[in-house]
């Protein structure tokens, strides 16, 4: 392998874990198909490393709103006390809002926003009534219709349609006679469709206002794209 | 992945109960801000969260281990006794048996999947986190991934759910 070291365990590792360069990855694939140790160990750490990542959870529901009660009511050490004994109590909570914002990973986006991300992240729609537009059906796509309804984000009415795969991944449609306002940290797409894309506390983002006004949000990107397209087609074939 | 959600993450794997993991987020982040309005500032906010939330529980973890020896029998009973319906309800899914399955791994090795293979950070920010040299991250990840696929490839040949 014209290396001076031949460790299967953590060489599959760094594999596996996609940290070898390029050209270490080259020389370490080339020589896997002749190391059956090598080859027997990337095998199973692949195995592995699915598993691992099947077992990753989203942070339970309403969390951050008890983190950031225990946080405004909790102990604050003495130092910090006395120079906050100091500044009014709403300048006081401000800071602790935009701290706590911070290492939540809040990153002031708009309020439709804000709101359509915590809808999908929580896999919640409070509706207000039932969808003003039928559900688009993508069954086609391997994707089942759980919930949809009439929701108000931050005041900006729209449809939403909450779907899942086969494989328990949600994605939420949000359909609205209104324009949704762009995400901080958006990247405009040369679509000529007024598209943008963003991240958003661990969300993928994407936004269009034709046919009408979308917004699809998933964890999966690739989720993201897939419903993007089914909604956009679609929507033009009807 | 969210912050929230990693410090959740490395917390599920530090605390066995729902209720511990999210305790031990919520003093991740009453330390964190203890931290930061006392001017601590990190470069990248996740890796440091994540070594505040493996430090809190290292120390939780030290602390229940010396209860646990002081617990009269009576009361050790009680808790093994008494039944949860919404436990075993969960112990069904699939997802607990990976999360079980979790829990049988060596710490270390635990912790170098929750970090690295759930929440995303490198190897190199995942050996600042844990203490250790690269080297040995890289070790426990492939020991981990290797004993979490033979437990869950005994758990499938089981037939359990």
């Amino acid at each position: 392998m014209g290396r001076r070291t031949h460790d299967p365990e953590r060489d599959a590792a760094a594999y596996v874990s996609g940290e070898m360069g390029q050209s270490e990855r080259e020389r370490f694939e080339a020589h896997v198909l002749g190391c059956d140790d090598c080859w027997g160990e990337v095998s199973i750490g692949r195995d592995g490393r699915a598993m691992a990542e099947a077992a990753r959870e989203m942070a339970p529901a309403g969390l951050s709103d008890s983190i950031r009660g225990v946080v405004s009511a909790g102990p604050i050490p003495q130092p910090a006390r006395r120079r906050l004994a100091l500044v009014p109590p709403a300048v006081l909570l401000l800071a602790i809002v935009v701290v706590v914002g911070a290492l939540l990973g809040s990153r002031g986006e708009p309020g439709p926003i804000a709101a359509a991300v915590a809808a999908a992240r929580t896999q919640t729609i409070a509706a207000r009534g039932p969808s003003v537009r039928p559900a688009p059906d993508l069954a086609r796509m391997g994707l089942a219709l759980v919930v949809d309804g009439r929701v108000e984000l931050a005041g900006l009415p729209s449809d939403a349609f909450l779907y899942r795969t086969l494989s328990g991944d949600s994605v939420v449609l949000f359909v609205s006679d209104e324009s949704f306002p762009v995400a901080r940290d958006a990247t405009l797409r040369e679509m000529g469709n007024g598209g943008w894309s963003a991240r958003s506390d661990g969300m993928t983002l994407v936004c269009g206002d034709r046919p009408t006004n979308y917004l699809v949000i998933a964890q999966d990107p690739s989720l993201v794209g897939l419903v993007e397209h089914a909604f956009v087609s679609g929507s033009s074939t009807d | 992945m969210g912050r929230m959600d990693l410090v959740s993450n490395v917390a599920r794997r530090m605390g066995r109960s729902p209720e511990d993991a999210r305790d031990l987020v919520q003093d991740t982040y009453l330390s964190a801000f203890s931290a930061w309005t006392k001017g601590s500032k990190p470069d990248r906010v996740e890796p440091w969260l994540a070594t505040i939330c493996l430090n809190l529980g290292r120390s939780r973890y030290r602390r229940s281990r010396r209860a646990l020896r002081e617990v009269p029998l009576e009361l050790a009973r009680g808790a093994v006794d008494r039944s949860d319906p919404e436990s075993e309800a969960l112990a069904s899914l699939d997802a607990a048996a990976l999360h079980q399955a979790m829990w049988t791994l060596d710490e270390g090795q635990r912790i170098a999947l929750a970090v690295v293979d759930i929440c995303g950070l490198s190897t190199t920010e995942a050996a600042q986190v844990m203490g250790t040299p690269r080297g040995t991250v890289l070790s426990r990840l492939h020991r981990g991934r290797r004993a979490l696929a033979h437990v869950m490839s005994e758990h499938v040949d089981r037939g359990e759910p």
